[in-house]
């Protein structure tokens, strides 16, 4: 999960100048001087508000952009989970712009189509993120998986109603590996593993009571 | 248990997948009276104008089947229900028993009544079937009428206008758009389709079409006689109810559903252009035809039929399209004005932006937002929840604010 820590981003837009370089190559006929034409993501204020925060696609649960489509280039892509667009698909209807309460599709100024945050596929960390000179962008494993315990059963990969667990073939024989893109750290699959292998981030006792504490003024 | 779904447009296929993602077993079969795989209808004028190509109109992969384990019954109609015995029959003479059934058979064109109406090269733009006869004779074709000046019809003569062809738009009210836009917002849309060299006749209508083998004339209600060799009737759609019996099942406009997408059948749900459901802004129930009000609903369908109780939240109008670069985007009423209703309009007429929104008790109603695509996702959000607006009012507009959540 790509968090953002709101409290210190100061709009320096850093990250929208790191996500457009990156995707230069993508957008025909941009150049230097168009460059944040190619950006897919945005720093905005939510409205009524003061504070800027960065804005990128949040690769929902059921996507509403995803019911929006008329061409079916907005898709979920089976092996990362993540919501992308064809964009020799897209015709430009803007149907999904207005089915995203987060604004978090943009509009393609060259080309008449819509552009998303692809999270920069699998290379990590996204460019957003690291290009964050205040660690408002920071990238987090909610839930992972102890591999020596796994012995690949695949209840975990039965249950997750989000589809982010799979079994992969490894030297080891089969384990699971938790898709980070679609995990959103419910923890049924902690909860269910017969061996104990998958472990919560977050959610330990000594978060917990961190959190109760600095609550309580303790700390 | 088996689920039959009825129909492969957007709310039968996303009732498949939002079956297939809680329920990875149990049969899906999909009937379809089309022998296409699930294509696209409102990408059909771009289609025509050749934006599109053919493998490129359907919204789902080759292997969409396959991939969801659904067993498709493809080019066969279902003539008969009984929801009695639960069984579904077909026109090949198949009888299909189900435990669920999902009715998602879409919409159909609103009959017109004009004389000669049934000549060779008139078409409603409503099936792929139609579309590929329509793009068989374009290279013949010289003068088209589109009938109707709704959304679909707007996207057709412009994609014909792209192909060289004179076009003439027909329409009976005075404006184009008449069920979604405001006589302003429509002027603006109106001018742009001048200079795309379509001509708007509004305030008039088909009296009767001519031709032996094919279309030749049409004869307005005012008495002017047009040249003519291909017509688009455009007049907007009607639930599709054909198999379904009043007595059997609850029918008003549309399939009556409750916020489960239940229908008064047992086991019986409606998703679509098909269902009549709640609507938002009146508290009433619509039949509006739009793709992403089909999805949702096919999805929400799917989501109940497969055992996970989820109230869908009910729809509203909207429309967006793309007139060569002038994006028109509409959400919720814009057309109604009544005593107490706030509009704000704000206007740029040189750079052919005009915005209008309309607050209701300090809830947002509609919005029309042309020329520019700003803050679309949160108005809508603002329309869809029922937020009270008076903390961000200021803010709606503008370029700043870009979301709410």
């Amino acid at each position: 999960m790509i968090l953002a820590n709101i409290d210190n981003c100061v709009g320096c837009r850093a990250c929208e100048v790191a996500c457009a370089e990156k995707h230069l190559d993508d957008v025909e006929g941009a150049d230097e001087l168009t460059l944040l034409a190619a950006r897919r993501m945005h720093v905005g204020i939510s409205m009524g508000g003061t504070k800027p925060m960065p804005i990128q696609c949040r690769h929902c649960e059921d996507p509403t952009c995803l019911f929006a489509c008329i061409t079916g280039a907005m898709h979920r892509d089976p092996d990362t989970g993540m919501v992308l667009v064809d964009e020799e698909k897209c015709v430009g209807c803007w149907t999904c712009l207005k089915m995203c309460s987060f604004g978090a599709i943009m509009v393609d100024p060259i080309g008449h189509r819509v552009l998303k945050c692809d999270k920069c596929y699998e290379e990590r960390p996204p460019a957003c993120v690291e290009a964050c000179p205040n660690n408002v962008l920071v990238i987090e494993e909610v839930e992972y998986v102890d591999r020596d315990k796994c012995i690949g059963c695949g209840l975990c990969e039965s249950l997750c109603l989000r589809g982010a667990i799979k079994l992969e073939d490894t030297p080891e024989g089969r384990k699971s590996y938790i898709n980070q893109d679609l995990c959103k750290g419910c923890g049924i699959c902690a909860s269910s593993c017969p061996r104990d292998a998958i472990k919560m981030r977050f959610f330990t006792d000594e978060k917990a009571f961190e959190i109760i504490e600095q609550l309580m003024g303790v700390a | 248990m088996r689920y039959v779904i009825v129909g492969n447009g957007p709310a039968g296929i996303n009732a498949i997948e939002a079956i297939r993602k809680v329920d990875r077993n149990n049969d899906i079969i999909n009937i379809s009276e089309e022998p296409y795989l699930p294509y696209s209808k409102p990408v059909m004028p771009h289609y025509i104008g050749g934006s599109v190509s053919y493998e490129k109109i359907f919204f789902r992969s080759v292997d969409f089947y396959e991939e969801m384990g659904v067993k498709a019954i493809l080019n066969d109609r279902v003539v008969a229900f009984d929801p009695e015995k639960k069984l579904v029959v077909l026109d090949s003479g198949k009888r299909i028993p189900y435990d669920k059934l999902l009715i998602a058979t879409g919409g159909k064109p609103r009959p017109v009544k004009i004389d000669g109406s049934n000549i060779e090269g008139i078409f409603p733009l409503t099936s792929l079937n139609y579309t590929k006869k329509i793009i068989k004779l374009l290279p013949e074709v010289k003068n088209a009428l589109i009938l109707g000046g709704g959304p679909l019809g707007l996207k057709a003569a412009l994609a014909l206008s792209h192909h060289g062809i004179n076009v003439k738009m027909i329409v009976k009210s005075p404006q184009i758009m008449s069920q979604a836009l405001d006589p302003d917002s429509a002027e603006i849309l109106e001018e742009k389709l001048k200079l795309s060299k379509v001509e708007l006749m509004l305030k008039t209508d088909v009296e009767y079409f001519e031709g032996d083998e094919r279309v030749k004339y049409a004869t307005l209600s005012n008495g002017e006689k047009l040249l003519c060799d291909l017509a688009i009737i455009g007049k907007g759609l009607l639930p599709k109810l054909d198999f379904l019996d009043p007595k059997k099942i609850r029918i008003n406009v549309g399939v009556i559903v409750n916020q489960y997408m239940e229908t008064s059948a047992n086991d019986v749900y409606a998703a679509g252009d098909v269902a009549e459901s709640y609507d938002l802004l009146t508290g009433g129930s619509n039949t509006v035809a739009v793709w992403p009000r089909a999805s949702e609903q096919g999805h929400f369908a799917g989501m109940n039929m497969a055992g996970f109780k989820k109230p869908y939240p009910g729809a509203h109008r909207m429309n967006s399209l793309d007139f060569e670069g002038l994006s028109c985007i509409v959400m919720g009423d814009v057309k109604t004005i009544k005593e107490g209703f706030v509009v704000i309009i704000q206007k740029d007429p040189k750079r052919r932006i005009y915005q209008r929104i309309i607050l209701e008790n300090g809830l947002l109603r509609g919005a029309a937002i042309i020329g520019r695509i700003v803050n679309v996702g949160g108005i809508n959000k603002f329309i869809r929840k029922r937020i009270p607006v008076s903390m961000v009012k200021e803010s709606l507009l503008e370029d700043k604010a870009t979301f709410i959540y």
